[in-house]
């Protein structure tokens, strides 16, 4: 007697097999989802969870954060620009500043500011 | 069929928009739309206990509604939904480790495959070891890449796919051998 020798499936047949074996995908719903709504309808309403809204209050904070260290520096560095225009050769003392040169020291220290408030825009 | 799939996608995700702002009758939409996905994939998971599989799909629905605000649309939501339908079957199991019996009757799907055949298949699908079991029933029985089982069962790529191979290189031996009429 010829003993009966195993045939290994090929792994395209074998994952043919398993394929043809999904399903069935139309189960009727049979009330199912009737039985999830009634329980839908005594849920509270979805929110986000706590430790999300916790996440997110950081966030808040942390760019606000980042936003007051910015502007305070645009502050500082155009107050530094002034004043640093005011120690070169020919520069004049701050009490002697008058007409154009004081609108100069304003427009130094406002584009500053402003440089600040456009940093922290592009970097936060 | 491009066209009648953007359409769904589109309406889904109205659906979801609708939903995530608290409306249940949008959510109830959604539950018709993936109920019957989400209760195959649970009967697989439980060997064919449909009773089982129902109340596990009723929990992950009702999980679901809770954390809709929490969906960042960054994977499907079908796949979303299968995560949180294993999550509850993994709670269940760790509820009650002892090994259920197999139910006597198994939902047969109409299939071109013969029966004895796909009789066979599923029972050597259900005789794995459960990790390669329940990755074979994701990538194959669940129709999804293997990305999207990845994802649903929380493992790295590479982990599912070793977990796959493993499963199918058992299958095949199997198989040989009930073909060859022996005992496993």
């Amino acid at each position: 007697m010829t003993p009966i020798k195993p045939e290994i499936p090929t792994d395209e047949a074998l994952d043919a097999m398993l394929k043809a074996t999904a399903g069935p995908f139309d189960l009727a719903d049979d009330g199912f989802s009737q039985i999830v709504m009634a329980q839908v309808y005594n849920s509270p309403l979805p929110s986000l969870p706590a430790a999300q809204a916790l996440a997110v209050a950081r966030q808040r904070l942390a760019r606000e954060q980042r936003q007051s260290r910015w502007s305070l520096g645009g502050a500082v560095v155009g107050s530094l620009i002034a004043l640093g225009l005011m120690q070169l050769p020919g520069g004049d003392s701050l009490a002697s500043w008058q007409g154009w040169g004081m609108t100069v020291l304003v427009l130094v220290g406002t584009s500053g500011l402003l440089a600040a408030v456009m940093l922290k825009g592009k970097w936060r | 069929m491009d066209g009648a799939t953007i359409t769904q996608a589109e309406a889904e995700s109205a659906l979801l928009g609708r939903a995530s702002a608290g409306d249940r009758a949008a959510f109830g939409e959604l539950v018709r739309l993936h109920q019957a996905r989400v209760r195959m994939q649970l009967r697989r998971l439980t060997k064919g206990d449909i009773a089982l599989a129902d109340d596990l799909a009723q929990e992950a629905f009702v999980q679901a509604w809770r954390h809709i605000a929490g969906f960042r649309g960054t994977a499907r939501f079908s796949t979303w939904l299968y995560r949180i339908a294993y999550h509850q079957f993994l709670m269940h199991q760790r509820s009650h480790p002892v090994q259920q019996a197999l139910p006597d009757t198994w939902d047969m799907a109409a299939s071109e495959v013969d029966n004895v055949l796909r009789l066979d298949i599923e029972e050597a699908v259900r005789r794995l070891p459960e990790m390669e079991r329940i990755a074979i029933v994701h990538c194959f029985q669940m129709d999804l890449s293997h990305e999207e089982a990845a994802a649903v069962l929380g493992l790295p790529l590479g982990t599912l796919k070793s977990h796959v191979a493993r499963g199918k290189t058992r299958l095949r031996t199997w198989l040989a051998a009930w073909q060859a009429g022996e005992q496993i």
